[in-house]
């Protein structure tokens, strides 16, 4: 990649104004990924996002880099089919929790296992949005919402203890009220080499009257202030399962293991996307068939 | 005694798990590399062990392109084989079967004097030579050889191209075992059996399956991803390709479900690589809202939809043609698409191969449709000539277009409706492939304006495509004639075979193959219905979808309608029976 100018925020605005409510959690995150693009020096040209469908993909029409603007529960599959084609690419995910944990979850569990090098940042307010204050996956048990008006029978979703135990191979949780914390860890997800799963805290100041900015300031530290052990798989489970009283935020688990593409002796060397498509000779296989 | 040379069928049946599909191969390649035409056709349930398996290898000195129902050897490996096969039996037909694991009575041939038993000890023999129980096959393939009185020296040949990468012992190994039987069936005393093998010519043909022509296809039109979830009858597809990937530096990925797989698919095609995915019925209903995705985002998308008798899981091992309709409008919305219906494993390469030159230059999902039939089925086919369909880079934007800008109009409307496409990363103007509907650069535009020009764009492509189509019709036969089968896909062969036999009664048939469904050939057919005299629609469905298709395109309906919906393909014989009474 050659040496980019300096970069800020503003480079990666499209010159549309976000359609979100007022007081969004989604701000904090599209404030943390636009700095994260700057403080990497990453052109919008260098990189593809991929969106899923919900206020969280809307975000298509708001960053300034290529796109692409999938189906509900399918940008997964997008950017692992994109990034295979070109290694070389940086890749981002953005999607929401009913996005990724419910519609796609089977896609969630994959991406976790195959470890291929995309940046898949979950916008989490466990709610639905942009459908009106439907239940999310991690809407808390017994919350009412708009299509569980006597409360959410199923328990909540965990994503980042999901994650851990599926084999994510970085697994990492954010709150849209600390762009701060939240920059630092997109950096660190995007190059991260392998899958890197970051679970943002996005309140929703429309239809979850229950997990708001003030019930998360309460609630929310920083698991880098204490002596938590991203490396060890056990320490970073027990950390991921705290929910309630404490919410760790920050870098959960990473271990360094061989990504799929990595480990894929036909993708060594070039990219497939420079891979010349002429002249192909089919003789030789054509003749076992004789 | 009168000597059928060069014309005779084998079938072999037995349980799941007998292996008796690699013998049915070898004896297809036998007879190619002797220069004569096979078919081979297999029938077996949905278990991996048990239920009953059987494999029919035709042989004849003309090209051939569907098996009959009579036939003279059958491999009996179990009980069942001869209850259920013994009837098809030709007079003087034999069947061959292992003394010490099957022993046959009269009850369980019906009381049919006519049909001689051959007892090899299949498994003493493979055993004595140091194989193990499966390979009785191969000691029932030297049977096979030495009554046909078919010289030896062919088979060794095979199984050394065969084995020679697993080493000269497994080579001799098969070789010596297959001579065993050879020589044990020699040695019997007793009459000559009426028919038998003489090779002709040195022609080197191959005996190939439409998957396996698919994936060929593809590696010679630049295929470099391939991602689908195994499904019967499209799962060799994946299979052949993972085998391949290796020296063709390609990948193959096996996805988690079928809707990663054409999402794999349509992000591959994004990031500029020519890729495909593939699938049976239920797996495309999966792949359904991505086949939108792509239309509506305007990139190139590939998928091969290997049809087997739904709905559901429905009969997943047997063959129908009953998804021409889903496939033409699958999806909500409306959009134009290129569907091909390929009736033989040169038509699947070659159609194939153009599927990603099409894909990519116009910027349409293309949709390959197969069936069991043809996707499973073996034929001795010339060997695929490259030059068909030569591979071309088409519908990217040239960096002096896309350089130096912001922002780039990917979908800015243009006179043929494509509109050149830039990758992610090339250096320039950014744009979003969007689903939602979007202006010129894919941001979401919900005006009235913007979406008719958008749609209009989109519809136009179709048009512009046209004219880089093969004839979307193929005539076969004489141009006159008495009737006039109407047909697409695998069926066609059954109609090709059904000419020969009819040509010899002296009724004068030909065929319409319709080779492209969408975009729908209706001059063609309209003009091919009004010349005939009298016409036939011959499809594998209880509905004669495609008759619907033409009588909604051009008004015109065929004559009679011949449908076929057991699960079957149609059997020769019963094709022209009806043709004949009908003419």
């Amino acid at each position: 990649m050659p040496a980019s100018p300096q970069k800020k925020n503003a480079d990666y605005n499209s010159g549309h104004f976000p359609t979100w409510c007022p007081g969004c959690g989604n701000f904090g995150i599209w404030t943390g990924v636009k700095n994260a693009l700057a403080e990497l020096g990453i052109a919008p040209s260098q990189v593809l996002v991929v969106y899923g469908i919900g206020c969280s993909g809307n975000m298509s029409s708001f960053v300034k880099a290529y796109g692409f603007h999938g189906l509900h529960g399918r940008a997964l599959p997008v950017a692992i089919g994109a990034k295979l084609a070109n290694k070389d690419l940086k890749v981002i995910v953005l999607g929401g929790d009913g996005d990724g944990y419910g519609e796609g979850g089977n896609h969630f569990i994959h991406a976790l296992r195959g470890n291929v090098d995309v940046t898949y940042i979950v916008h989490d307010n466990q709610v639905y949005g942009l459908t009106k204050g439907q239940m999310a996956p991690t809407t808390e048990h017994g919350q009412p919402t708009s299509s569980t008006p006597e409360g959410a029978l199923e328990q909540a979703l965990n994503p980042v203890a999901l994650a851990i135990a599926a084999g994510g191979s970085f697994v990492a949780q954010g709150f849209a009220g600390d762009v701060g914390q939240l920059t630092q860890i997109i950096k660190d997800a995007i190059t991260h080499p392998g899958f890197a799963h970051v679970n943002v805290l996005q309140p929703c100041v429309t239809f979850n009257h229950h997990n708001t900015f003030s019930w998360f300031y309460k609630r929310v530290y920083k698991v880098e202030t204490t002596k938590h052990d991203f490396s060890n798989k056990q320490e970073a489970f027990a950390r991921s399962l705290e929910w309630g009283e404490k919410i760790p935020t920050g870098l959960l688990y990473r271990e360094i293991r061989p990504t799929w593409e990595g480990s894929c002796a036909e993708l060594a060397g070039i990219p497939l996307v420079k891979r010349p498509i002429e002249n192909t000779s089919i003789a030789a296989t054509l003749q076992k068939y004789t | 005694m009168k000597q059928t040379v060069n014309r005779f069928t084998w079938k072999i049946g037995g349980a799941a798990g007998d292996g008796i599909m690699v013998t049915g191969a070898m004896l297809a390649k036998y007879a190619t590399r002797a220069g004569l035409w096979s078919v081979d056709y297999s029938e077996y349930p949905s278990l991996i062990r048990g239920g009953h398996n059987v494999q029919v290898v035709q042989v004849d000195e003309e090209q051939i392109f569907t098996h009959d129902q009579g036939n003279e050897m059958l491999v009996a490996l179990n009980e069942e084989t001869v209850r259920l096969h013994a009837a098809e039996l030709t007079s003087g037909g034999v069947i061959i079967h292992d003394p010490d694991r099957l022993v046959i009575n009269a009850a369980m041939l019906g009381d049919r004097q006519d049909i001689r038993l051959v007892p090899v000890p299949l498994v003493k023999l493979s055993l004595r030579e140091g194989g193990k129980d499966l390979m009785r096959n191969t000691v029932a393939l030297g049977a096979t050889l030495a009554l046909l009185d078919a010289p030896l020296q062919l088979v060794d040949d095979i199984f050394h191209d065969t084995f020679i990468e697993k080493g000269q012992a497994v080579v001799e190994l098969n070789q010596r075992i297959c001579r065993a039987g050879y020589d044990y069936v020699r040695d019997l005393q007793g009459e000559t059996f009426p028919w038998r093998i003489v090779p002709k010519s040195n022609v080197v043909r191959s005996v190939i399956d439409g998957n396996s022509a698919i994936a060929l296809g593809f590696l010679h039109g630049g295929l470099k991803l391939y991602s689908a979830y195994p499904m019967t009858p499209a799962s060799s597809i994946l299979m052949t390709l993972a085998e391949l990937a290796k020296p063709f530096n390609i990948v193959a990925k096996h996805a988690e479900d079928e809707i990663a797989a054409v999402n794999n698919t349509i992000g591959a095609w994004h990031a500029g690589v020519r890729a495909a995915c593939g699938t049976s019925g239920g797996g495309f209903s999966l792949m359904v809202e991505g086949l939108g995705l792509a239309a509506i985002s305007e990139t190139p998308l590939v998928i091969v939809n290997a049809m087997r008798p739904g709905p559901a899981t429905g009969l997943p091992t047997w063959t129908e043609q009953g998804d021409l309709r889903f496939i033409m409008h699958a999806s909500q919305g409306e959009f134009p698409r290129i569907v091909v219906a390929p009736g033989d494993p040169t038509q699947a390469f070659t159609e194939a191969a153009r599927s990603l030159n099409l894909a990519e230059h116009y910027h349409l999902p293309v949709i390959i449709l197969t069936d069991k039939y043809l996707a499973e089925g073996h034929w001795s086919t010339p060997l695929f000539d490259a030059r068909a369909v030569v591979p071309e880079r088409g519908g990217f934007a040239a960096p002096h277009e896309h350089q130096g800008k912001e922002w780039y109009g990917r979908y800015a409307d243009t006179p043929s409706g494509v509109t050149p496409r830039p990758v992610p990363g090339q250096d320039g103007g950014v744009f979003i492939a969007n689903s939602d509907e979007h202006d010129q650069y894919g941001f979401a535009d919900e005006s009235s304006a913007n979406r008719i020009v958008q749609v209009d764009k989109r519809n136009r492509k179709l048009q512009s495509a046209i004219a880089a189509l093969p004839p979307r019709v193929v005539r076969w036969g004489d141009a006159d004639a008495d009737v006039t089968l109407v047909t697409w896909g695998s069926t066609t062969l059954v109609c090709r075979e059904a000419l020969k036999k009819l040509a010899a009664m002296g009724i004068r048939a030909n065929i319409l193959q319709i080779l492209y469904i969408l975009p729908f050939p209706e001059a063609d057919v309209r003009a091919a219905l009004q010349e005939a005299k009298r016409t036939i629609l011959v499809e594998n469905n209880v509905t004669g979808q495609l008759g619907s298709v033409i009588a909604e395109t051009t008004g015109l309906h065929c004559t009679h309608q011949f449908l076929k919906y057991d699960g079957r393909p149609f059997w020769v014989e019963e094709l022209v029976d009806f043709t004949r009474s009908h003419t």
